[in-house]
């Protein structure tokens, strides 16, 4: 007897057990809208990317019911491709940043969706961290497509990186480089005395040559323009003007010089790798001068100085060079309106985005800075921070000053902005025209901007099969636009 | 009892092992099976993936061979000589590779040397890393110069640049040599099913040069269908490619055998306790099903035999009997027939201790012993009125039957003769019965000249009920002897009663064997 009730209360401790488990385990799914947002963490590993993400979701799950979640390519080095690549199929992409270029091409393929509405319905936040003037520099016939990120947007044009042990070596001051005949001086120098260091590097790709940290019109961060912005409002073709021809002659001397030998043909490693291995003197770059980004600095064990010399500005990358927009495979527009406005108003989240999580990648110092969480491995979204939404209300890293975003503020207002910034040109109507002209640019910058060829020939050659390909029809369009533009935005004559 | 449990074991426990040794037999029949299995599926998948790669490489083949047509580009570059028009041709052609190696995603890089101008193009993929790309461009002589031999003008042909393999298509087109080329482990990646532990894609050339090593392996040729890595046995399965010089093998750890064998070992495993725990359940099972059922059925036979005793026994205290034999015995004295009395006495004694004596069974002699006993004492009543004859075969005195067996009767005779005058004859007989000269037991006859039995009576006894009289007494001698006969003889022993046409009645008693050992606590009585 007692045999059979022991069997018989096991087997119902089995049934009981088996139910629970199954009424429990269902009811842990709850119902969340799942957002894809695809927020460039390029180069920071996937473990520390999940991290961030579960913290943020958990904030996202408890306000706003939604999970989101960062794709795989998120940290890879092709963002951009596969970002596009993942518009191209009706895969789910709701939040992208659409830098460098990518804005206008996603337009253009009609992968963005307009965000007056949702910006003043689900928004409001955003309106208020990001101020009207920048958010509009993101109108496309003035409709609004795109949200800039809040942060730096100052570029000092003409930086040199040198290697400061050859200046050092040969007595050379960096402090002493103020124009470009200090400069060509210095290049002479190494020459001379380190013939098998190559000196300068022509870059290999666009935005990364030489002429890219002078002329703002190839500068990458918001897409080469075909055009240049004359005085009186009239738009020319940037590669006839006198800007681009004299560049390209000075680019041709140095190379006639020595001071390029560069692979144009072959494939070129990054110029870091070069300056670690100590085959590189020197790289040009158009950057911005953070006082928490030192003017001199390491690669590897090479220390490093940078330099600007005259002609160098302080110019405004452009609101529009990196804005967050919503996309056509968006799941719902709306969630993903309200998610942005939670990434533009929430500190937490912010702070989670740019520096990663509290005391495991960053830890908080008594004055109220931050500081990497541990001294063996260095915060791996530091340098990725100028990605995010809002940096204004994230920490401040130490070394600035806490009052560092308010400085970047009034750095960017006083930067230099030129004639076309916040103007959009939308080229659909023109698009076969644009993207062959693209192509003989693309074709010919190896040559030219490398200094290879002359550049008077050169030059003019590539003018020829451009014009022949349409350019004239591109100047033309782009002119009414920016007219249309100006009227609008009351910067008439 | 106990040999009847382990009978049941035994017997549950040979079905239980005949049932796992067919088992057993079968899980190696299905191993061995297994194995051809294996090794064909294995051969499927990679013949499968093997046709993947041939396609891809003839597809960059196809590519290579039309990009080369000469166009503008290539006269160009053919051409040669300086300036932006041969530059500008090199960088289309450049651009191109890009192209191409965007679109194929094992293609790795391509490139073109010039050899008159010894220029160098060329573009890689993500795979490729900077040093890669470094081995191809600085052993572009050696590449050059191998392509020359022959070896390798129409196929891809795998090369060694500084300890890596590359697999390399190249043409030439006058001075000009272009190339695609990959790495075998980045092609490898493309096939590789993730996830199984200790199993190594390889891909190896047609000399069996192993194209992508791999660390945990170290530096091994593989010939046959298996290969020993540090003391490890690996199996082999390949597929040699029909198309390309290539052959994709697989390298699976441990032997088969051993595999699956842990595969089988847990359900036979399983069942094997299944069976013993199936054994004790009938162990303990059969003894409360089986065994005590029959415990219950012989107690109540030992109870059975137990009330036959005691009836017996009540049987055995007449003290009527008694009271009559005293009162004639008086007579005797008071007659002064002392002589007659004294024998009496005696006769009476000798009658009352066999009697008393508690025995089930007895010798025929001492039962027939014990009837004249009885004859004297009758006689001292009826005098010349009774009359009993006794004849035993020889040798049937020293047997043994139950004890009142004969006396029961004739006694019985006595009491219901029927009438106040003539003379009681009673004769028993006990004899040996033959079988076809076999001695089968004992016949024992009594018959009596009375007035025989009533029908009814007759019946009854015939139907084993009890005998109970006008007056409520029950008579049990006869019953009582039918019923020890059955528990002594266990049916060998039958009882027939008639009456004879003469009247008077018969009784014949057959016992056909032996009476079984009666129940513990009793012996049998020596023959005097």
């Amino acid at each position: 007897m007692k045999k059979y009730i022991t069997a018989l209360c096991m087997m119902g401790i089995l049934a009981l057990g088996t139910l629970g488990a199954a009424v429990f385990g269902h009811s842990a799914e709850l119902e969340y809208t799942k957002l894809v947002a695809a927020v460039p963490f390029t180069g920071i590993p996937r473990e520390d990317v999940e991290m961030v993400q579960e913290k943020i979701n958990e904030i996202t799950q408890n306000e706003l019911g939604i999970t989101v979640e960062f794709p795989e390519f998120s940290t890879s080095g092709q963002y951009f491709e596969k970002a596009m690549l993942m518009l191209s199929t009706p895969e789910q992409l709701d939040i992208m940043m659409a830098g460098f270029g990518a804005f206008m091409d996603c337009y253009v393929d009609g992968k963005l969706l307009p965000l007056d509405r949702l910006l003043e319905q689900y928004g409001q936040d955003i309106a208020r961290q990001v101020g009207e003037e920048q958010i509009h520099s993101c109108d496309i016939h003035g409709v609004l497509y795109g949200i800039p990120v809040n942060g730096d947007y100052t570029q000092q044009r003409n930086c040199y990186v040198m290697r400061k042990d050859i200046l050092e070596k040969y007595g050379l001051d960096p402090y002493g480089i103020r124009t470009m005949e200090d400069l060509e001086h210095v290049f002479k120098t190494v020459r001379e005395k380190e013939p098998e260091i190559t000196v300068l590097s022509s870059g290999a790709e666009p935005g990364n040559t030489l002429l890219s940290a002078n002329l703002d019109f190839l500068d990458t961060s918001s897409g080469i323009s075909l055009t240049v912005c004359e005085e009186d409002g009239r738009l020319v073709s940037a590669f006839e003007s006198e800007e681009y021809k004299s560049a390209l002659q000075r680019v041709h001397r140095w190379y006639l010089k020595g001071y390029l030998n560069e692979d144009v043909f072959g494939v070129a490693e990054d110029v870091y790798s070069r300056v670690k291995r100590g085959e590189l003197f020197a790289y040009t770059e158009r950057k911005a001068a953070w006082s928490g980004e030192h003017e001199n600095f390491k690669i590897g064990d090479m220390e490093m100085v940078r330099v600007s010399p005259e002609p160098s500005s302080l110019m405004h990358r452009g609101y529009a060079s990196m804005p967050y927009v919503i996309t056509s495979n968006s799941a719902s527009p709306e969630a993903s309106m309200k998610l942005l406005n939670l990434f533009y108003s929430n500190p937490e989240i912010e702070n989670l985005l740019c520096y990663g999580v509290e005391g495991v990648h960053y830890k908080k110092t008594k004055d109220g800075h931050i500081t990497h969480a541990q001294k063996e491995r260095e915060d791996p979204f530091l340098w990725n921070n100028y990605n995010m939404p809002n940096q204004y209300i994230s920490h401040v890293w130490e070394g600035n000053d806490l009052d560092f975003w308010e400085q970047v503020k009034t750095k960017n207002e006083s930067a230099g902005k030129g004639p076309k910034m916040g103007f959009n040109f939308d080229y659909s109507s023109v698009a076969a025209e644009y993207a062959r002209v693209m192509d003989i640019y693309h074709d010919y910058r190896w040559i030219l901007e490398s200094g290879l060829d002359n550049p008077e020939e050169g030059g003019k050659k590539m003018m020829d099969e451009m014009k022949s390909s349409g350019l004239d029809l591109i100047i033309r369009e782009e002119q009414k636009q920016f007219d249309n533009w100006r009227k609008r935005n009351g910067k008439g004559e | 009892m106990n040999s009847l449990r382990k009978k049941l074991f035994f017997i549950i426990g040979g079905m239980i092992g005949v049932a796992m040794l067919v088992i057993l037999g079968y899980s190696m029949y299905s191993i061995r099976l297994d194995e051809k299995i294996v090794s064909q599926s294995h051969w499927y998948d990679l013949q499968v993936s093997m046709r993947f790669m041939e396609a891809f490489m003839e597809d960059i083949e196809n590519m290579l061979l039309s990009d080369t047509k000469e166009d503008e580009n290539m006269e160009k570059i053919i051409r040669g000589g300086e300036g932006i028009d041969w530059h500008m041709a090199l960088i289309r052609k450049k651009r191109e590779f890009g192209k191409e190696i965007k679109k194929y995603q094992f293609l790795d890089g391509m490139f073109l040397y010039d050899s008159k101008s010894r220029v160098f193009v060329s573009q890689v993929g993500d795979y490729v890393t900077f040093d890669m790309y470094s081995s191809i461009k600085e052993n572009m002589a050696y590449i050059t110069q191998y392509f020359e031999k022959g070896n390798i003008k129409n196929e891809w042909s795998a090369m060694k640049l500084e300890e890596q393999y590359y697999l390399i298509r190249m043409i030439k087109v006058k001075t000009v040599y272009i190339c695609a080329w990959m790495k075998p482990e980045h092609l490898l990646q493309g096939i590789e099913n993730q996830g199984k532990s200790h199993t190594y894609f390889l891909l190896c050339d047609g000399r069996a040069r192993v194209l992508t090593p791999l660390e945990c392996l170290g530096e091994i040729r593989i010939e046959g269908e298996q290969v020993f890595v540090d003391q490890e046995r690996y199996r082999v399965y390949g597929y040699d490619s029909t198309r390309q010089n290539l052959s994709l093998k697989v390298l699976v750890k441990g032997s088969h055998r051993q595999e699956v064998f842990w595969y089988a070992a847990f359900p036979i495993l399983g069942i094997v306790c299944m069976g013993i725990m199936i054994l004790l359940l009938v162990w303990r099972l059969v003894r409360g099903v089986v065994f005590e059922p029959i415990d219950h059925m012989m107690l109540k036979k030992t109870l059975e035999q137990n009330k036959a005793t005691l009836q017996f026994l009540q049987l055995q205290i007449k003290p009527h009997f008694l009271n009559n034999c005293l009162s004639l015995i008086r007579n005797l004295i008071l007659f002064e027939q002392y002589e007659e009395a004294e024998n009496a006495v005696l006769v009476l004694s000798d009658y009352t201790r066999a009697s008393l004596r508690p025995d089930i069974l007895v010798t025929v002699e001492r039962e027939a012993e014990q009837v004249r006993s009885w004859y004297e004492l009758q006689k001292l009543r009826l005098k010349n009125r009774i009359h009993v004859d006794i004849w035993l075969e020889d040798g049937v005195g020293k047997k043994q039957i139950p004890t009142m067996l004969l006396h029961t009767f004739a006694e019985n005779a006595a009491k219901h003769f029927g009438r106040e005058d003539g003379i009681i004859e009673i004769e028993i007989r006990a004899g040996f019965r033959k079988m076809d000269e076999q001695e089968k037991g004992m016949e024992i006859t009594i018959k009596d000249n009375g007035a025989g039995f009533p029908e009814d009576v007759l019946l009854k006894l015939r139907e084993g009920k009890e005998i109970v009289d006008r007056n409520g007494i029950k008579h049990i001698g006869i019953t009582s002897i039918m019923k020890r006969l059955d528990i002594l003889y266990e049916g060998a022993a039958s009882i027939e009663i008639c009456n004879r046409d003469n009247g008077g009645s018969e009784v014949r008693i057959c016992l056909l064997s032996q009476p079984v050992n009666p129940a513990p606590g009793s012996d049998t009585v020596p023959a005097e």
